[in-house]
């Protein structure tokens, strides 16, 4: 699957790239993005090219500043079984393309190390730390060479993902501190919050240096409910594989288990029935909407609006009941599977669905007027947690709070798949950036999928639900994407001769967007952390994975 | 304007049977029940079971462990005589044994079997003291944040916790009932110890989700444990992945009443 046309410079990659846009162009004769989409559920998509290690700083940086592409996911893998080395993998969206480009190189076994790109580009910092932490490969020049994901109790030279990793043992404690960065000056005091929090909340460690009531720094302390997903996932079936990516972060179920049924699908090269399509966007678009209005009323509980509030859990509750009917959970649980989903739904049951649009829509009109006629909103929610474009875009933020940001990025159009292939979208933005424009945002998001849910359900047909033999397998890798209530999620995927998972990395949103929320809080209120908080709407489950 | 008696705002007697009666579509506890047809023996939903939650007993009898079952439907697809469906699986339990459930495969009986019920039920004093108000402090020890969300909706207009007496707090020096989610992690393992040394005798702690009863689909690895009463004392388990809110409520209030 990779080119193997041998790469210097950017030009080569640029070429690479439209040698398999025009591949797929000649197929269909239509927009690149289409033909593939309906083949294989992903549009000209995941591009994959093998680069030499010491290329890589420099054809990073000109993707992103000549082909615009900003870095989405660092993952490496342990293949010194039969590859002597590290594989390290970058991947760029490059929205203009409609492209995932893929950079794979290798990491010599006996020079654990790769260049760090963390300065020049900050969005790698926490994706570069990470594989040092999981993998023991250095990051050379890496700024903030501090642990990430395991806390200090983990003993050196201990790293899970590495074939060697003794999965069956407890892992000893030692002794180790964390260094938080201090501030210091006078009258600058520090605040620690967390883990456990006051509500019922996700654990996570917040400290605060602040003057007054003013927050001067905030350092993220998350990872605690790092569950070891990833490594656990190998070995297991693919079936199994849907169920845990089900379970990386509740209210992302559909998501995620959409994200890697696509990369199980695109190794085996199925397409999947366009029934199947068009009813994975529905449970998609169901999942934002309860995600979303969860995220409006946490909003309006945090600034003490209790009547904002109340109507969004009574909506949200109509959603989830909804979910419920329609697959028996109400987070839409045991229905997607690779290639398709694991059974149908009845006509009544999509009949039901359609008569909630109409009421949905009244209900979230009538939220949004409750919401924003209140001055004691308006106050709250202006001007509050202002998130820049230039931070945005340079920390990789992803999903509606870029879209608040004023950074036009929605998988569903750059990189459409499914569904969303055949009905393209507008992307909405927002250009304050603050949690007055990401809550007005989040509003507009409903809307928009109601009006997709109309469109998946309007035309309709029966017919199978479930393609595919996914029982004889050669080794195969591929990536899946969709676009989360939080924004992108990517899900890589290797699977052995088995049909077993051998390897498997996701990066959700929250990963991405974590690193930004310090920069939305310089210079507000302590108080007012967590309703931008909120506003963000950051799954701890889902970055902690 | 009418008056509206203050017995119909207040209503100290509010019983499980109010919460059934409020229930919309269905009951919201799915989890495979054998449905009456004859069981082959074929054990297909034993080996497809991803948390190991059913086994096969001296070859005659079905066994399953709800407190691990994360209600995936796995076994129910992978069964063709069609022997088990999604049915109402079962409320909280004050031990992991009462989450077990055997039946007999040449005789799959349709329903759960009945408890014993006992009229006078003697609820434990420490129960007893929480019967009308409980102070709940929750402690996500790696949970997916689908348990939490369920929990958070127990609080919402619709299951409205608080007419029961049932209040989130936001320090355990507040609390008299632990909600505990996840498996227990690693990392979060020393802040449920101190949570639940913070607490305030006597209390109770209540395991929430598949993950907190048995580790569920992520226990029992390096990195997690294998549930919450690995770690503290439980004295309730509510099984599901996740329990709905109606669940929740249940289980709490039969746990108050003293009818589990
Ligand atoms: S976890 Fe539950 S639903 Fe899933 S296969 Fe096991 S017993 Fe069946
Ligand atoms: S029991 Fe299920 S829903 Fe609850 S935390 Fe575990 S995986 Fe999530």
């Amino acid at each position: 699957m990779a080119t193997t046309m041998h790469i210097r410079s950017i030009k080569d990659i640029v070429r690479a790239i439209d040698n398999k846009a025009g591949e797929y162009a000649g197929k269909a004769g239509k927009r690149p993005g289409e033909a593939l989409g309906e083949a294989l559920g992903g549009a000209l998509g995941e591009v994959l090219i093998d680069i030499e290690l010491s290329l890589l700083p420099k054809l990073a940086l000109d993707i992103v500043d000549e082909l615009h592409g900003t870095l989405q996911f660092i993952f490496a893998v342990d293949e010194r079984s039969h590859n002597n080395g590290f594989s390290l993998h970058h991947i760029f969206g490059i929205p203009s393309k409609h492209c995932l480009l893929h950079l794979k190189s290798v990491i010599p076994a006996d020079a654990p190390e790769f260049p760090s790109l963390a300065l020049q580009l900050p969005a790698m910092n926490w994706h570069e730390r990470k594989i040092a932490d999981m993998l023991g490969l250095t990051p050379v020049g890496h700024p903030d060479p501090r642990r990430l994901v395991l806390h200090e109790d983990w003993p050196q030279g201990v790293y899970p993902w590495r074939d060697d990793f003794d999965s069956k043992q407890k892992v000893p404690r030692v002794k180790g501190t964390y260094e938080f960065h201090r501030i210091e000056g006078e009258g600058v005091f520090e605040i620690a919050v967390g883990p456990v929090h006051a509500g019922i909340i996700e654990p996570g460690h917040f400290r605060f240096s602040s003057v007054g009531e003013k927050i001067l720094y905030l350092e993220l302390r998350l990872f605690y409910k790092h569950r070891g997903i990833e490594r656990f996932m190998r070995g297991r079936s693919l079936l199994e594989g849907a169920l845990v990516a089900e379970r990386v972060s509740g209210d992302e179920t559909v998501a995620n288990s959409v994200a890697y049924s696509q990369a199980i699908e695109r190794i085996f090269k199925v397409a999947i029935p366009e029934r199947a399509q068009r009813l994975r966007a529905v449970f998609l678009e169901l999942e934002r909407m309860h995600c979303h209005l969860a995220d409006i009323g946490g909003a309006a509980t945090d600034i003490a609006f209790s009547i904002g509030a109340a109507k969004a859990a009574l909506l949200r509750e109509k959603v989830m009941s909804l979910c419920e009917m329609v697959s028996g959970s109400r987070f839409l649980r045991g229905m997607i599977a690779p290639g398709g989903l694991r059974r149908d739904i009845d006509n009544e049951v999509i009949h039901r669905i359609s008569s909630f649009i109409e009421i949905a829509l009244c209900d979230v009109k009538e939220l949004e007027a409750t919401t924003f006629s209140r001055s004691s909103v308006i106050d709250r929610f202006m001007k509050t947690g202002v998130l820049s474009t230039e931070h945005a875009l340079n920390l990789g933020v992803v999903g509606p709070v870029a879209r608040a940001s004023g950074i036009a990025v929605d998988t569903r159009t750059d990189y459409p798949y499914g569904f969303y292939a055949m009905h393209p979208l507008d992307i909405i933005t927002r250009f304050d950036g603050d949690v007055a424009a990401r809550v007005r945002l989040k509003f507009d998001e409903v809307r928009q999928s109601l009006g997709i849910i109309e469109a998946a359900l309007g035309a309709i047909k029966s017919g199978a639900v479930r393609t595919g033999d996914f029982a004889v397998s050669s080794r195969g890798q591929a990536l899946g994407w969709v676009e989360a209530p939080r924004g992108m999620t990517l899900c890589w995927v290797e699977i052995d001769d088995e049909a077993k998972i051998a390897n498997c990395r996701l990066r959700t949103p929250s990963f991405n967007n974590w690193p930004a929320l310090p920069y939305a809080l310089h210079g507000n209120i302590v108080p007012d952390f967590p309703l931008v908080n909120k506003s963000f709407n950051l799954s701890y489950a889902g970055n902690d994975l | 304007m009418r008056r509206i008696s203050c017995k119909r705002i207040c209503r100290p007697k509010v019983t499980i049977k109010d919460i059934d009666a409020q229930r919309s579509s269905n009951s919201g506890r799915w989890m495979p029940v054998p449905d009456g047809l004859v069981c082959s023996g074929c054990t297909a939903c034993v080996k497809i079971c991803p948390t190991g939650a059913i086994t096969l007993k001296n070859d005659r009898q079905l066994v399953f462990k709800y407190d691990a079952c994360i209600a995936c439907r796995a076994c129910v697809d992978a069964c063709a005589p069609g022997a088990l469906v999604m049915g109402p699986g079962i409320d909280g339990a004050t031990s992991r044994g009462a989450l077990t459930h055997a039946f007999s495969i040449n005789k799959l009986s349709p329903n759960l079997p009945e408890k014993p019920q006992t009229k006078d039920a003697v609820i434990p004093e420490k129960i007893k003291i929480f019967a009308r108000s409980m102070h709940v402090r929750e402690v996500d020890c790696g949970s997916c944040n689908a348990c939490e969300l369920e929990i958070a909706a127990i609080s919402n207009p619709v299951y409205d916790a608080e007419r029961f007496g049932i209040h989130i707090v936001a320090s355990p020096r507040h609390a008299d009932v632990l909600f505990v989610t996840g498996p227990v992690t690693r990392q979060m393992e020393l802040a449920l110890r101190k949570t639940d040394a913070a607490t305030p005798t006597p209390k109770l702690i209540v395991a929430i989700g598949a993950c907190a009863c048995s580790g569920g689909l992520f226990g029992n690895t390096p990195v997690t444990g294998t549930g919450v009463d690995e770690f503290i004392g439980v004295d309730l388990y509510i099984p599901g992945c996740p329990p709905s809110p109606r669940a929740i409520l249940r289980s709490i209030l039969a746990l108050r009443s003293g009818t589990i």
